[in-house]
């Protein structure tokens, strides 16, 4: 394992302006590309994963480079291939549900010797590969893993939209607890989905990541900065995104904004990165965002249909608050060298 | 009156399109008329083109229809996209601004559906609403049976939302009356006292093995098979079994194997991908002899393929997935009643004979809904698994060569019936065991299975036989394609041909008695099927080396009766050349 370090000062890791070309100021690069994701993607109207994508391929666009992309069958699939131009001069391999990691592996490999054989400019090409939440918790965690472990220079964005969605909203390994879903309905006996998520980017650092990042695509800065370092970085680098889903999230189309400011607010999603010192083996941990104030989860269940259900068990709500202060707990050297008192603040909210 | 009537509704996905037809189907259902319908889905998670077709019946019919009586079209895409399927007399209904030509018999009636929903209404997502008001007026559905469907559909919802839909209904209803004299043949058909179920194939599906009394169901979601693991995901619990959807499809295949080993009636559902992610492990049922069902709804491949659209390409996988030689039974059920009664076949089979057996449905059979008996539940077969007595002291030998081919199978735990189930080939008692002798006498045993299977009880019958038994052109059909043959064949009867047709519900191992007497009597084997290869033609040919005419189409839709008969025709003008019986034949 490794040795986890906190970053005292919130806001960005002390890497950041060293290893990216940093997004400080969009006006900086003038007529450079302003979208990554082109025009001519299906996603639907208030899907989060657009701005994602679209955010993800306009930060690597602006460090330069050429981008090849391993994507694997999911919704980011399905709205994209239909007009494949909306990828721009992005190269893609769609492939098949198992194994984004794998093909990634495959790419890497033949790139290397292209580099080699003098065909391709070395530094020239950026390895990403896309998938969803059902093709990186689930079917596709194993090729995951397995790619971080052999430790090849490439960027792995998993967009969590937290249940397969172009299917039909089936629960996947990253469902969170009481959900309704397809599969996991919300019944009298079952109450919904009994499972938790797992950490996905505790495994991917387990398994040996150079950098680790949860991002949202409401906080654009953000996260093109920590796309930018990853693919700055050397070896394997995981980012996740938090992907607002009207369809299967059962929420109007228009409040994209508002369930992730409630998301970060409830602390349901924490914004955070984490870079790995090989020599030392040790992870600086750093917190990118505090909100100003906490909110009880209730807030955040509220807007999305799919908690409907366990709105009305305060035992479960409750059961998902106790998740959250756990979780949040890890942060506790920085909130307190920073004199965060997050304790008192929480429940008195 | 017209005994049936062939009705489609076009739009954008997203208009309702598909709630029209299922509300005129369920009211259909509740008056005792036969339904089949046909649904296709826009390859986008929202928005494009999709349509659903009904057709309504007094009798049992086995397929959709080919040509329309009545069409309504909800956009221009729609109308430009449907009219050429509408019948030389037929109506169309559609949106009021829509531009087009239509034949001289036909009817058209042309009504302003958005404008009522936004204007006059103030909403237009009643605009499905009011199509279904303006549709059943001109169909002479009495307005009782759509209110009195309507209010209880929507009185969950509150007064308000109910109260919005009955107006929407009563405008559709009103401007018919006042603006569209009737001037087509066509209407609702009689019913009949039996109300009946209506239901989907993959509902069919769940239901029969909830029925057969499935226990345990692992499963991964996967167009168009995840409505199978949904409906149990809810029902399942309530009858004391559970649903575990797990990472990927190995692990719902190997999760079956644990559960079905340890006792419990298991199985599982998928499509195309899916069975090939499974096709290692459909090798270590086989090997260790555990029963297992396992669903494959067929969806267009390979790879990820057309995962919206219906064919019937998995044969081959089906058939001979997984290395070495893995014994498996193959089932594919017709229709979406058959769906029900193969499912629980199925259990029996694979319970009886400890093997794996894969039933083999498509697209169109899994989504399309379908009137369906409500008494086939209680007739469905029985099988159950050879139980071990474990003798205090003798070794218990779980693959026991003296009961062959099936082996009294101990429950794990049990004293005295403690073993070894293993993927490895093993001697009587699961010791791993690579002499030849064993692995000869093993597999022997294992295939034994397959020629007991075509023999038993339990398969027999299974054959739908139509047409006419002299006629000397015949053809062979599996899966859904039965309901266009079927048509088909009613076809040629009214142009003089004579037709007889033959349809197995076991693939693997074929009825061979059956097949060779069908093939005897006919002079020409017509092979129609959904894949680009012929690949149930290609096992017939190959196993009972017989010349076969083939049609095959992979445009994502049914094979429609017309392209039958076309061969038909083509088969009938060329039988007096040579006969089958020069063929010699194996089997």
């Amino acid at each position: 394992m490794y040795k986890a370090l906190f970053n005292r000062h919130i806001g960005s890791s002390p890497y950041s302006l060293l290893l990216s070309d940093a997004v400080t100021d969009v006006g900086d690069y003038g007529a450079v590309p302003t979208t990554g994701l082109m025009s001519g993607h299906q996603g639907c109207v208030g899907c989060g994963m657009v701005s994602g994508t679209n955010q993800v391929l306009r930060a690597l666009k602006l460090s330069g480079k050429h981008v090849v992309a391993s994507i694997g069958t999911g919704c980011n699939e399905v709205i994209t291939t239909q007009n494949t131009s909306c990828w721009g001069d992005v190269s893609v391999d769609h492939n098949d549900f198992p194994n984004t990691g794998a093909t990634l592996s495959g790419n890497i490999a033949a790139l290397k010797a292209l580099v080699q054989a003098g065909a391709v400019a070395p530094d020239s090409v950026v390895n990403l590969g896309i998938a969803g939440d059902g093709g990186t918790y689930d079917i596709g965690l194993q090729a995951l893993l397995t790619w971080i472990a052999r430790g090849e220079n490439g960027l792995y964005v998993c967009l969590n939209n937290q249940a397969y969605m172009n299917t039909g909203v089936q629960g996947s390994g990253a469902t969170p607890y009481g959900t309704n879903t397809s599969t996991t309905p919300f019944g009298k006996s079952i109450r919904g989905n009994q499972r938790r998520p797992q950490y996905l980017l505790d495994l991917a650092l387990a398994a040996g990541a150079s950098y680790v990042a949860a991002a949202c695509p409401l906080f654009h800065r953000d996260l093109m900065i920590k796309v930018q370092k990853a693919a700055a970085i050397e070896g394997p680098c995981v980012v996740e995104l938090f992907s607002v889903c009207p369809e299967g999230w059962k929420s109007d189309t228009d409040v994209f904004h508002e369930i992730t400011e409630l998301a970060l607010e409830t602390r349901s999603w924490v914004l955070y990165e984490a870079e790995r010192e090989r020599k030392s083996n040790t992870v600086l941990f750093t917190l990118n965002h505090v909100p100003k104030k906490y909110l009880p989860v209730s807030n955040y269940l509220r807007l999305q249909e799919r908690f409907a259900g366990m709105r009305e068990f305060p035992d479960m709500v409750e059961q998902v608050q106790e998740g959250i202060e756990t979780r949040w707990a890890f942060w506790n050297p920085v909130l307190e060298a920073n004199g965060i008192e997050w304790k008192e603040e929480t429940h008195a909210s | 009156m017209h005994p049936d009537l062939i009705l489609r509704i076009a739009g954008e996905s997203g208009e309702g399109v598909i709630t029209v037809g299922e509300t005129l189907c369920r009211i259909a259902a509740r008056e005792g008329i036969h339904i089949v319908t046909f649904r296709t889905f826009p390859a986008e998670i929202k928005g494009g083109p999709c349509m659903i077709q009904v057709r309504l019946s007094e009798k049992p019919t086995p397929y959709h229809g080919e040509q329309v009586d009545f069409l309504v079209c909800l956009n221009q895409a729609a109308v430009d996209e449907n009219l050429p399927d509408l019948r030389e007399n037929g109506a169309l209904l559609c949106e009021s601004e829509c531009d087009l030509t239509a034949q001289p018999g036909q009817t058209v009636y042309k009504v302003p559906f958005e404008r009522i929903a936004t204007r006059e209404i103030g909403s237009r997502i009643s605009k499905n609403i009011v199509v279904l008001g303006t549709l059943s007026y001109l169909l002479g559905l009495s307005k009782s049976s759509v209110e009195g469907f309507i209010s209880e559909k929507f009185a969950r919802k509150g007064e308000t939302v109910l109260d919005h839909n009955l107006d929407a209904l009563q405008r559709g209803r009103d401007f018919a009356e006042s603006h569209l004299p009737k001037n087509d043949p066509y209407h609702f058909p009689q019913g009949s006292e039996q109300k009946r179920l209506l239901m989907t194939g993959n509902e069919a599906i769940a239901l029969g093995a909830a029925a057969a009394g499935v226990k345990y169901f692992f499963g991964y979601p996967i167009t168009p098979a995840s409505e199978i693991m949904e409906w149990l995901a809810v029902h399942l619990p309530k009858l004391g079994g559970s649903v575990l959807q797990t990472e990927d499809e190995i692990s719902a295949i190997c999760s079956v194997a644990g559960a079905s080993w340890a006792g419990g009636k298991s199985m599982t559902s998928t499509s195309g991908p899916g069975l090939s992610l499974m096709s290692e492990a459909i090798g270590l049922l086989s090997m260790a002899e555990i029963p297992a069902v396992i669903v494959d709804s067929q969806r267009g491949g390979p790879s990820t393929g057309l995962p919206t659209k219906t064919e019937q390409s998995d044969l081959f996988l089906a058939l001979y997935g997984s290395h070495g030689d893995a014994t498996r039974v193959v089932m594919a059920p017709t229709s979406v009643s058959d769906c029900l009664r193969v499912t629980g076949l199925a259990f029996a089979v694979a319970e009886k004979y400890q093997l794996p057996v894969i039933v083999l449905v498509d697209q169109a059979t899994s989504a399309r809904l379908e009137t369906v008996d409500a008494h086939l539940v209680d007739n469905l077969p029985q099988g159950t698994r050879l139980r071990a007595m474990p003798a205090n002291g003798a070794p218990y030998a779980r693959y026991q060569l003296a009961h062959s081919p099936i082996s009294p199978a101990a429950i794990p735990g049990t004293a005295g019936g403690e073993h070894m189930e293993t993927g490895m080939e093993h001697d009587e008692l699961g010791n791993f065991a690579c002499d030849d002798d064993t692995h000869t006498a093993m597999t022997v045993k294992r295939f034994q299975k397959l020629a007991e299977i075509e023999k038993d009880s339990l398969t027999q019958g299974l054959c739908t036989r139509l047409g006419d038994e002299s006629g000397e052109i015949g053809v062979i059909t599996w899966g859904s394609t039965a309901g266009p043959v079927e048509e088909a064949i009613e076809i040629a009867k009214g142009m003089g041909i004579s037709v007889q047709a033959i349809v197995p519900r076991v693939l693997n191992p074929l009825p061979h008695n059956e097949l060779k007497a069908f093939f005897s009597k006919v002079k020409r084997v017509i092979v129609p099927e959904l894949n680009f290869q012929g690949q149930f033609a290609s096992v017939l040919r190959s196993t009972y080396r017989i010349p076969t005419i083939g049609v095959t189409k992979i445009k994502g839709v049914p094979l429609a009766p017309s392209e039958i008969v076309e061969k038909i025709v083509e088969a009938a003008g060329t039988t007096k050349v040579r006969s089958l019986e020069r063929y010699g034949r194996a089997g």
